[in-house]
């Protein structure tokens, strides 16, 4: 008798109660034991009828599970990951990732990645879900995650909808056609781009008319992809979408028109500046007036490079014109900000410095250096320099960041972010050791450049791993209380592993016993010991590496 | 025997002292460190005047600290044995300082003392079994006398309580608050039967899954065969009785069983599984014999962690001897300690079957043994070349004759993809008539511990 049947027979007066529902035992008909025992429960005489469903479900169940058969599976089996390419982890090298991904010492992931990646060894296996994980969470460490994965991590990305970053950013995902019609906003924007740079005219004219059936949110998206080989032909469809209902439309258009040097738009924006703003030179102004005297000086000045540095003059946009608005200038200021002065801001946010005034033919033209020195010495300083870091930044211009940086603005991160790494890294140096003229900033200052090195394959020579403790240090030793350098201490920790190794280790070991309590905290941070940890790891991972590296030069040798 | 760093972090309370105690494991964070025979020490900077003082018996291990932490074992002691786990010939040998001395002293003393009263307890509870060999009016015979009353008490409680459910329905009884179940779990602990108490308390768990109805009959007639069996008990043989008490939660006697003699083999560990249930851990670690691919189980409870042994190393080989618990089915042993020290440093590979290891034949061994024990919890055993393969979005093993085992909802599925990259692989794991636990991997030529949730 089916064993099934039996169980279905028992659960119906289980479940409702049997006080309710009677258990009896269907007619036997085959000499089994099992029947054969079930029927002696049954007719147990005085039994009640809640004990002898108790009994068969505990005869029953036992006989179940001792005679489980597993089910057949009639699917075939999942595709098979391919070999990896990598060579194998050292167990020495294992032992390290184990270390830094259970013992709280992430931050020195990044050394692990290069050292495995420039060697060409695949991570272990036992940590790819781990990995994959991270690569989830930090975007940037994703380029150096994606070469140590290798196939066996390709493989299980393609199973996992969370590692699915992998798949993207490795193999690129090839643009098809269908996704203008079907796909989801970020395949439609990758097919767009894609299109601009083979047809800009025919992506364009696909954009055109496309966006009166696009939502405000898609079409401000869909609009910025014109960025991708952007010319005059443009300026009709995007001068068009400055009467767009939607203010993010209005203001990708105007993004895009900003930097068509020959858009009306810009035209319109060069003239609102040069009614503002002129250069006024002794020449320009009174020397045509003066007598001979005054004439000849001014020619030995110049002459021998003594001439009068010209001066800015700034004159307020008086009124607010409808235009304006259009033209994206907003109409009321942050607070704390006049109106007129925040209008001015606007106008000269979108101009590349050059294009503030208008140069006459015969005159020199005016440096930036210039201009950024008449800047620092105007009634408008604020609006001159928050409008040049602005039009810095919208026109990608690396030269004017370097010197708005040396000679303006300081500690602009945004404007740091458009160098070229040795410069940015040149120019950091030389702002670290201003700093460290001025201790009492230290504190405030230093911690803001983290997202400067949080890049995961920055690495600080030896240079400058020692400026940089040394501005630390000045600010560490000038807090008069320790809490006052608590961001200082915590924001060490942060970059530590970017440091010199053997710089690091120099200075850690020269500071005194009172200079060492100066970092110690109470907490869950105790620095001092956290960074023996730190600096023990890294000697060990090196050693793994040396170890790895001499194994392989042996081997090499034989073959 | 050497130690692991994998050993000494399954003693650690939690993650946050693992993480403390390697961040501690470094001779820099020692002024001084040393060794005894079967004792280290040492003197560690803390955040405190004096540095602290740490020792640890290792032959438990015990741990020692003057800091002030509550937990144990302290980060300190964790950081001390792993230091000699990385670099045991950093540790030089010493005469004990007072301090050690004393302490040693104190722990023998109180060892002596505990086996003087263990001595006792062991005649007082010998004639338990031949209870009409006692005179009438010993103080001993009464005790058992009593507890044996108790128990049978609270068994025929639980038998009338079963029926109670069964006569209302199970419906009705999935609607009962936990206090339900938890007042006849109280019941039962109060008649010392503490077995019984903890398969009534995991009861309500059973009423979240998907066939409740199913899982919480068979459950509930298996328990109720049990009591039956208990009732009957002068009438079984003695291997089922032992089976019964056992089931019940009657503790055997460790010291006289381990007089006995026991298999003498190199046992391979296979795996071992720590669950933590409110302030009880409780370790499993699965052995076979080399000889005969005997599996056994040792088991150890700690409560807190204090006096928890360190674990043996997944994918060694131990030469040991080890004496079963009675019943009818040889699985729960004991390791006898002496013969650990005396570790063969040729410990032989172990074999991989090389068939018969498919999911029915895993299926056909744990039901033979479900057949002489209906009240095993668990076993375990090896699947050799199984797939991990997902259908209807639940996981299951495949073996190569195509027949799916499923897999507990904790297995960490991602991990064992990792592993066998889509291929077959072999694995160790528990099998608890629901499903299947893979506890280890085969890698490269010796078990290799996995991850395991919580459970």
């Amino acid at each position: 008798m089916n064993l099934t049947v039996m169980w279905r027979e028992l659960t119906t007066p289980a479940l409702l109660g049997s006080s309710g529902r009677q258990w009896t035992l269907a007619k036997q008909d085959m000499p089994e034991p099992l029947p054969v025992l079930l029927s002696q429960i049954a007719q147990q005489h005085g039994a009640a009828q809640e004990q002898k469903i108790l009994q068969a479900a505990g005869v029953l169940a036992w006989a179940k599970q001792v005679a489980q058969v597993a089910p057949l599976d009639h699917l075939a089996l999942p595709q098979t990951s391919a070999a990896n390419t990598g060579h194998l982890a050292s167990p020495a090298l294992t032992a390290c990732l184990s270390r830094i991904l259970q013992e709280d010492l992430q931050a020195c992931l990044p050394l692990w990645l290069q050292g495995t990646s420039s060697r060409a060894i695949a991570a272990p296996a036992l940590c790819l879900p781990r990995l994959l994980d991270l690569g989830r969470q930090n975007v940037l460490l994703r380029p150096m995650l994606a070469q140590v994965l290798d196939q066996r991590g390709r493989w299980l990305a393609q199973m996992n909808a969370n590692w699915k970053w992998l798949l993207q950013d490795v193999a690129g995902e090839q643009v098809q056609a269908s996704w203008w019609q079907d796909g989801n906003l970020e395949q439609r924007i990758a097919f767009l781009q894609a299109q601009r740079a083979q047809d800009a005219a025919q992506a364009r004219e696909m954009l055109r008319l496309a966006l009166p059936q696009e939502k405000a949110s898609n079409r401000a998206s869909l609009v910025a992809c014109l960025a991708v080989n952007l010319t005059q032909e443009d300026e009709a469809l995007l001068e068009a979408l400055l009467d767009d209902k939607a203010k993010a439309v209005r203001h990708a258009a105007q993004q895009l028109l900003a930097r068509l040097p020959d858009s009306r738009w810009r035209q319109r924006m060069r003239e609102r500046a040069h009614a503002c703003l002129q250069w006024r030179t002794t020449a320009a102004t009174t020397l045509s007036a003066a007598g001979w005297l005054e004439r000849m000086t001014q020619g030995v000045k110049n002459l021998v490079g003594m001439a009068d540095s010209p001066q800015l003059l700034v004159d307020l946009p008086s009124q607010y014109e409808a235009a304006m608005q259009r033209d994206g200038i907003e109409e009321k200021p942050p607070s704390g900000v006049g109106e007129r002065g925040w209008w001015l801001q606007q106008i000269l946010a979108s101009l590349p410095l050059q294009e503030w005034c208008a140069q006459e033919s015969e005159q020199r033209p005016i440096s930036i250096a210039q201009y950024l020195q008449s800047f620092g010495q105007h009634d408008w300083q604020a609006v001159l320099f928050a409008a040049s870091e602005q039009a810095c930044i919208l026109h990608q211009d690396a030269e004017l960041a370097q010197q708005l940086l040396r000679h303006g603005l300081p500690f602009s991160l945004p404007l740091f972010r458009l160098l070229e790494r040795p410069a940015r890294l040149q120019i950091l140096y030389e702002t670290l050791q201003q700093l460290q003229s001025e201790p009492l900033r230290i504190r405030e200052q230093l911690p803001r450049y983290q997202d400067l090195l949080e890049a995961p394959d920055v690495q600080l020579d030896q240079k400058m791993t020692q400026q940089l403790l040394a501005t630390l240090h000045a600010g560490v030793m000038a807090s008069e209380i320790e809490h006052d350098s608590h961001a200082l201490r915590h924001w060490l920790l942060q970059i530590v592993v970017k440091l010199d190794l053997p710089a690091l280790q120099q200075w850690w070991q020269a500071l005194d016993e009172w200079e060492r309590s100066r970092y110690a905290t109470y907490g869950t941070h105790f620095l001092p010991e956290k960074l023996d940890q730190i600096i023990a790891f890294r000697l060990a991972m090196q050693s793994a590496f040396l170890a790895w590296d001499q194994l392989n030069q042996s081997t090499e040798k034989i073959l | 025997m050497p130690l692991s760093e994998q050993q000494v972090l399954q003693l650690a309370p939690d993650a946050a002292s693992s993480k403390a105690g390697l961040g501690l494991a470094s001779a820099s964070k020692w002024l001084e460190f040393y060794q005894h025979e079967k004792v280290v020490w040492g003197l560690c900077l803390g955040s405190g005047k004096e540095p602290y003082r740490t020792q640890v018996d290792l032959s438990e291990p015990a741990f020692r600290c003057s800091c002030p932490s509550r937990k144990f074992p302290c980060k300190h002691g964790l950081a001390l044995l792993l230091l000699l786990a990385r670099t045991p010939d950093a540790f030089s040998v010493q005469t004990p300082p007072d301090w050690v001395a004393e302490w040693l002293a104190g722990r023998n003393e109180r060892a002596v003392k505990q086996l003087l009263k263990q001595t006792q307890a062991d005649t007082e509870a010998a004639p338990l079994d031949n209870a009409a060999e006692l005179a009438p009016n010993s103080a001993s015979q009464k005790r058992a006398a009593q507890r044996e009353a108790q128990v049978a008490n609270g068994v025929q409680d639980a038998m009338r309580w079963l029926e109670d459910v069964v006569r209302t329905g199970l419906v009705a009884a999935r609607s009962q608050p936990y206090t339900y179940w938890d007042t006849q779990a109280a019941r039962l602990v109060d008649a010392k039967a503490p077995g019984l108490a903890r398969r009534v308390r995991h009861l309500p768990q059973l009423l979240t899954s998907a066939d409740w109805q199913d899982q919480m009959l068979a459950e509930l007639g298996n328990l109720y065969l049990l009591l039956q069996a208990h009732a009957n008990l002068p009438n079984l043989a003695p291997s089922v009785q032992a089976d019964v008490r056992a089931a019940i939660g009657w503790t055997v006697e460790q010291a006289s069983l381990l007089q006995t003699p026991g298999q003498l083999d190199n046992w391979h560990v296979l795996a071992i599984v720590q669950v933590e249930d409110e302030q009880l851990l409780t370790r499993r670690t699965w052995l076979q014999a080399h000889s005969d691919g005997q599996i056994a189980m040792l088991l150890d409870f700690s409560a807190g962690r204090i006096n928890m042994s360190l674990p043996l190393l997944v994918g060694s080989c131990v030469p040991a001897e080890l004496v079963f618990f009675p019943g009818s089915v040889a699985q729960r042993a004991l390791l006898k300690a002496e013969t650990l020290l005396e570790q063969d440093s040729a410990a032989p590979q172990f074999d991989l079957p090389t068939a018969g290891a498919g999911i029915n034949e895993f299926l056909g061994k744990m039901g033979a043994q479900w057949t002489c024990n209906p009240w095993l919890e668990r076993s375990a055993g090896v699947l050799l070349e199984v797939h991990v393969v997902e259908r209807n979005q639940r996981w299951f093993v495949r073996d190569q004759s195509a027949h799916l085992l499923p897999l507990a909802k904790q297995t960490p599925i991602w991990l064992l993809q990792s592993i066998g990259g889509g291929a077959s692989m072999h694995l160790f794991g528990e099998w608890d008539r629901q499903c299947f636990w893979p506890l280890s991997a085969w890698q490269n030529e010796q078990w290799v511990a996995l991850p395991q949730e919580p459970r």
